[in-house]
């Protein structure tokens, strides 16, 4: 998320429903203090914005989508593992978001809230996917390894190192591979810590569980992967 | 047991999620015992291994479509009602009691034995007929039952949302203390237990 402070005109009202709305983005100094207040005032402009939201004031919706929609993207992205999917997650995510915003109590952080919502459509998703496993996009090679087709391009880009890019790719199919033998609720507690940095306890919030719950999901998390993944050095 | 306990804790350690005076004890541990430090060292290299593939971030392409597919979906879509604010959400409030079943049972347990106890010790005080023996058992069970419904509303008022708060502990209290009023030993027994 970016640290810049947003400096948003809403129109209220009449002119609520319009998208005549300004946002500023407003570059500040990286010191402490001053990344101290932009989260405070980023925390204020998002109660702002929830409660103009639930007015009905579409643009100041769509404002606070922009705020969270990134993080949201690359989750669904890297769990679906396809733009499709991702794609999909995002749009079914942000419209239940919009429907029920008015039963938005604040009673956690709208950060929690959304990302709630798309972890349970993520894990749908996984859930589904486990069990139409036919469906997968792999390919086998000789040493029956599964291999996404699509990660078999290469990088023609200027620059790129092709050695790198195949030793990348190859450790990304051995850990997709080995990620897919979780159940979806660890993959979730994994994903959520290994690859976004939340918080256990941030993680148990979204997920509805307890910190020590979420705490020993990625411990067996961790366990499964290290025995699948036991020849990688 | 030590060792158990250290292997537990040494993906948490990884991931910076310890408490400060539990990484100091795993570090103290892992200091003077060999199969720990090597475990803990296998650990934090899988680490690094799986830290080297990142979660992709979305292409500028990808984030746009997706932007303006919903911004479509935004047009037609409708916000709930004003009304949706105010009605129940019975999954929100069911995730929130989500404990309050199980203490629920338990304190319906210790209430009703507590009450149907009370009079039992009653009973072994009272010279024994067959009529006082029935009232009694008659005394002992509505007890429990009076045990009982406090014990729902004290344990269901625990996690609930603000406003089931105020609805449920009303009229328990209202209730304990009509019942209080009465006097009877028995429901004041069952009352402290229920609660």
């Amino acid at each position: 998320m970016p640290a810049d402070v947003l400096v948003v005109t809403l129109a209220v009202g009449a002119g609520a429903h319009s998208n005549k709305n300004r946002v500023e983005r407003v570059s500040k100094n990286q010191d402490p203090t001053t990344r101290a207040m932009a989260g405070q005032e980023r925390r204020i402009d998002d109660t702002i914005l929830i409660r103009e939201a639930q007015s009905g004031n579409r643009a100041a919706f769509e404002e606070l989508v922009r705020h969270y929609d990134q993080p949201v993207l690359r989750l669904a992205l890297h769990l679906t593992g396809t733009e499709h999917d991702a794609q999909d997650v995002y749009q079914d995510a942000f419209l239940k978001a919009y429907k029920n915003i008015g039963r938005f109590r604040f009673e956690c952080s709208f950060y929690t809230w959304i990302y709630r919502i798309v972890t349970n459509l993520c894990l749908d998703h996984l859930r589904k996917k486990n069990v139409r496993k036919e469906d997968a996009p792999v390919v086998k090679d000789g040493d029956g390894g599964e291999y996404d087709l699509l990660e078999q391009v290469a990088d023609g880009r200027a620059g790129a190192n092709p050695e790198r890019d195949l030793m990348r790719r190859q450790l990304g199919a051995r850990i997709s591979g080995a990620l897919e033998k979780l159940t979806p609720r660890e993959r979730m507690v994994f994903e959520l810590k290994h690859y976004h940095g939340l918080k256990l306890r941030t993680v148990g919030e979204i997920l509805h569980t307890t910190e020590e719950t979420a705490k020993n999901t990625l411990f067996r998390a961790t366990q499964k992967l290290r025995g699948a993944l036991a020849d990688m050095r | 047991m030590k060792c158990e306990w250290v292997r537990e804790n040494i993906t948490l350690h990884v991931y910076g999620e310890l408490a400060d005076d539990v990484r100091h004890e795993l570090e103290q541990h892992v200091a003077r015992c060999g199969d720990c430090a090597a475990e803990l060292k296998a650990e934090q290299e899988f680490h690094a291994v799986l830290s080297q593939d990142r979660a992709a971030e979305p292409t500028p392409n990808l984030l746009a479509a997706s932007r303006m597919r919903l911004q479509e979906a935004l047009e037609t879509a409708e916000q709930g009602h004003f009304w949706h604010r105010l009605a129940f959400d019975p999954a929100n409030w069911l995730r929130q009691v989500r404990f309050s079943p199980a203490l629920a049972s338990v304190i319906l347990i210790l209430g009703f034995a507590g009450g149907v106890g009370t009079s039992y010790r009653v009973v072994a005080h009272q010279p024994q007929s067959p009529v006082t023996s029935a009232r009694c058992l008659r005394s002992g069970f509505s007890s429990g039952v009076g045990g009982t419904f406090f014990s729902i509303f004290s344990a269901f008022s625990v996690g609930v949302t603000k406003v089931a708060i105020r609805s449920f502990s009303v009229p328990s209290s209202a209730l304990a203390h009509l019942l209080l009023r009465t006097g009877k030993p028995e429901l004041r027994t069952v009352f402290w237990l229920g609660r």
